[in-house]
C-alpha cells in the first residue's frame, strides 16, 4: 500500500516537472553549455577539444544544479502556500509516505536531467566516461533535490531556501580545500585561535558531504578512475540521503497542518 | 507557523536521523583526508581571447589577473617558495597584462619588488630584463620600476654593468620631462658606487619627494622603508662615534 502511494506521488511530481516546462528548460540549458563549450573551442589556440569537454561539463553541471534546487524549492512552497499539502495528506497517507514519494519523484526527474546532460558527450567522448560522469551527476543532483526539499519544507520560503541551499552546496565542494587552508603552513599551529578554527572546519568537514569527489572532468580522459571511485560516491548518496531525508522528516512530523 | 515541541516527532525519525548522522561520520573518518596538490602555473591566454573573455573590460581583467598571480604562491594547504615558480611563465602573465592595460603599473611592481626580491640571479636578471623591456614601451610612466632595477642590478645582484645599462636607459629615455633629473643622473651614482644604503636613501628619498606616488599605503610603504635604511644607515656612524668617545675619555 505504502509503496504503491509513493509510486502515485512520484508520479504526479515527474507530471509536475513534464508540465512546468522543464524538458524544454533542460533542452536550453544543454544548447547553452554546447554553444559555451563550442565557444570556448573556437577561442583556445590548442587542445581545443579538451576546452569544449570541459566548458560543456562544468557549465552544465552548474546550471543543472541550480535548475534542480530552484524547481524543488518553487514546486514544494507552492504546495504548502496552495494548502494542496493539506489536501493530500486528509487521505490516509502519512507526512513519512508523502516526503518519500516527493523525494522519488525528484530523484527520477534528476536522473533523466543528469543522462540529457551526458548524452551530448557520448558523441566527444566515451561511452563509459560519459555514463560515469551522468551517473555521478545524477547522485550529486539526488543530493541537491533531498537538501532542497528539507530546507523547503523548513523555510518555506522560495528565496531563502535556494540561498541555503547554494551556501551547503559551495560549502560541500569546497570543503577539502578549506580543510587544508586550515592547516596550512601560514597557520601558527601553537595558537588557540588556530586549533579552534582547525576543528571546526574538521568537524564541518565530518557533516558535509565531499562534493568536491562527485563529476570531475578529468574522468574523461581516465574513465577507469571514475568507475573506481563510483560505489563510494553512491554510498556517501545514499547515506546523505538519509540524513537530508530524515532532517525534512524530524521538522515535517512537528508542523501543524 | 506553529510546530510541536521536538518530543512529539516519533521515535523512529529519530533513531534513523542519529543512525544517519553517525554514518555520515563514519564514513566520513573513513575517507582519505585531502591531500595537498601543487598545480602548475600554466601559460596565460593570448591577449585577443583574454580581450574577449574580459567583456570589455580589460582593465579589470587584468586587475583580476594580478590578484590571481599574486595568490598563485599561496594555495591551499602549501605556500610555494618564488624559487618553485616557472619565471618564463611568470613573466607572460606579466606581460599580458601590461598588454591588456598599458596605464597598470601593478605587473611592474611585481615584477621589482615581489618577483625580483627572490635569492636568485637568474631569475632576478630576467625580472630586470623585464622591466627595462616594458619602460622602453612607455618611459614616462613606467621609470620609476626602472630606477628600482638599477638599485636591484647594483647592491642585490652586485652586476654593476647591467645597473649602469638600467641607468643609461633611463638617462637616454624620450620621456618629454616626466623622468626627474635624480632618476636621470642615476648612472653617475652607479659610477661612483656608492654605498648601499645611500643610494637607497637617495632613491627612495627623490622617488617620495617628486610627487609622483600619489597612493597614500605606498607613500606609507616607501616612507616606513625610508626610516628604516636611515636608521641603519646611522647605527654605525653612531657606534662609531660613541667608541671615539669612549677612546677620548680613556
Amino acid at each position: 500500500m505504502m509503496l504503491k502511494q509513493v509510486a502515485v506521488i512520484a508520479q504526479l511530481t515527474l507530471l509536475e516537472a513534464r508540465r512546468t516546462h522543464l524538458p524544454w528548460t533542460t533542452a536550453g540549458i544543454i544548447s547553452a553549455g554546447l554553444l559555451l563549450g563550442e565557444c570556448a573551442a573556437g577561442l583556445a589556440l590548442t587542445d581545443s577539444h579538451s576546452y569544449r569537454l570541459e566548458i560543456y561539463a562544468a557549465s552544465t553541471r552548474l546550471l543543472m544544479v541550480a535548475c534542480t534546487a530552484l524547481f524543488v524549492a518553487t514546486s514544494v512552497v507552492r504546495e504548502l502556500a496552495d494548502r494542496v499539502i493539506d489536501l493530500t495528506l486528509s487521505r490516509p497517507l502519512s507526512r513519512g509516505t508523502w516526503l518519500l514519494g516527493r523525494l522519488s519523484g525528484y530523484g527520477g526527474m534528476v536522473c533523466l536531467l543528469a543522462m540529457a546532460a551526458a548524452l551530448p558527450l557520448v558523441f566527444t567522448t566515451t561511452p563509459l566516461a560519459a555514463l560515469v560522469w551522468g551517473l555521478s551527476l545524477a547522485g550529486e543532483l539526488m543530493l541537491v533535490a533531498a537538501a532542497t526539499l528539507s530546507c523547503a519544507i523548513a523555510l518555506t520560503q522560495v528565496v531563502t531556501t535556494v540561498l541555503a541551499v547554494a551556501a551547503f552546496y559551495l560549502l560541500s565542494r569546497s570543503i577539502d580545500a578549506i580543510v587544508l587552508m586550515s592547516r596550512g603552513p601560514t597557520v601558527e599551529a601553537g595558537a588557540w585561535s588556530s586549533i579552534v578554527i582547525e576543528h571546526t572546519v574538521s568537524g564541518l568537514a565530518m557533516l558535509l558531504p565531499a562534493l568536491s569527489d562527485y563529476t570531475r572532468a578529468a574522468w574523461f580522459y581516465d574513465a577507469s578512475a571514475g568507475l573506481a571511485v563510483l560505489p563510494a560516491l553512491a554510498t556517501q548518496t545514499v547515506i546523505y540521503g538519509v540524513l537530508l531525508v530524515a532532517v525534512g522528516l524530524f521538522d515535517f512530523t512537528r508542523r501543524e497542518i | 507557523m506553529n510546530r510541536a515541541p521536538p518530543a512529539a516527532v516519533p521515535w523512529r525519525v529519530v533513531a534513523v536521523l542519529v543512525l544517519a548522522v553517525c554514518s555520515q561520520v563514519l564514513w566520513a573518518s573513513l575517507r582519505a583526508g585531502p591531500t595537498v596538490s601543487v598545480t602548475v602555473l600554466a601559460t596565460p591566454p593570448s591577449a585577443a581571447t583574454l580581450r574577449v573573455l574580459s567583456l570589455g573590460e580589460p582593465a579589470l581583467a587584468a586587475r583580476l589577473m594580478m590578484l590571481w598571480l599574486q595568490a598563485y604562491d599561496y594555495q591551499p594547504g602549501v605556500s610555494l617558495p618564488f624559487e618553485r615558480l616557472d619565471y618564463a611563465v611568470v613573466e607572460a602573465w606579466l606581460a599580458r597584462m601590461l598588454e591588456l592595460d598599458p596605464g597598470f603599473q601593478y605587473p611592474l611592481l611585481a615584477a621589482a619588488r615581489l618577483y625580483g626580491e627572490v635569492d636568485d640571479p637568474t631569475r632576478q636578471r630576467r625580472m630586470l630584463r623585464f622591466i627595462a623591456r616594458s619602460f622602453r614601451d612607455d618611459p614616462a610612466r613606467r621609470w620609476p620600476w626602472m630606477a628600482h632595477g638599477v638599485v636591484i642590478a647594483k647592491h642585490r645582484l652586485h652586476d654593476l654593468p647591467l645597473a649602469l645599462e638600467l641607468a643609461n636607459d633611463l638617462t637616454r629615455a624620450d620621456d618629454h620631462g616626466a623622468i626627474p633629473s635624480w632618476a636621470k643622473q642615476m648612472h653617475i651614482f652607479v659610477l661612483e658606487d656608492m654605498g648601499e644604503l645611500q643610494s637607497a636613501k637617495v632613491l627612495l628619498g627623490g622617488l617620495l619627494a617628486s610627487g609622483e606616488i600619489q597612493d597614500s599605503h605606498e607613500r606609507a610603504f616607501l616612507s616606513e622603508r625610508l626610516a628604516d635604511i636611515e636608521r641603519r644607515a646611522t647605527a654605525p656612524v653612531r657606534a662609531e662615534s660613541a667608541s671615539t668617545d669612549k677612546i677620548r675619555r680613556d
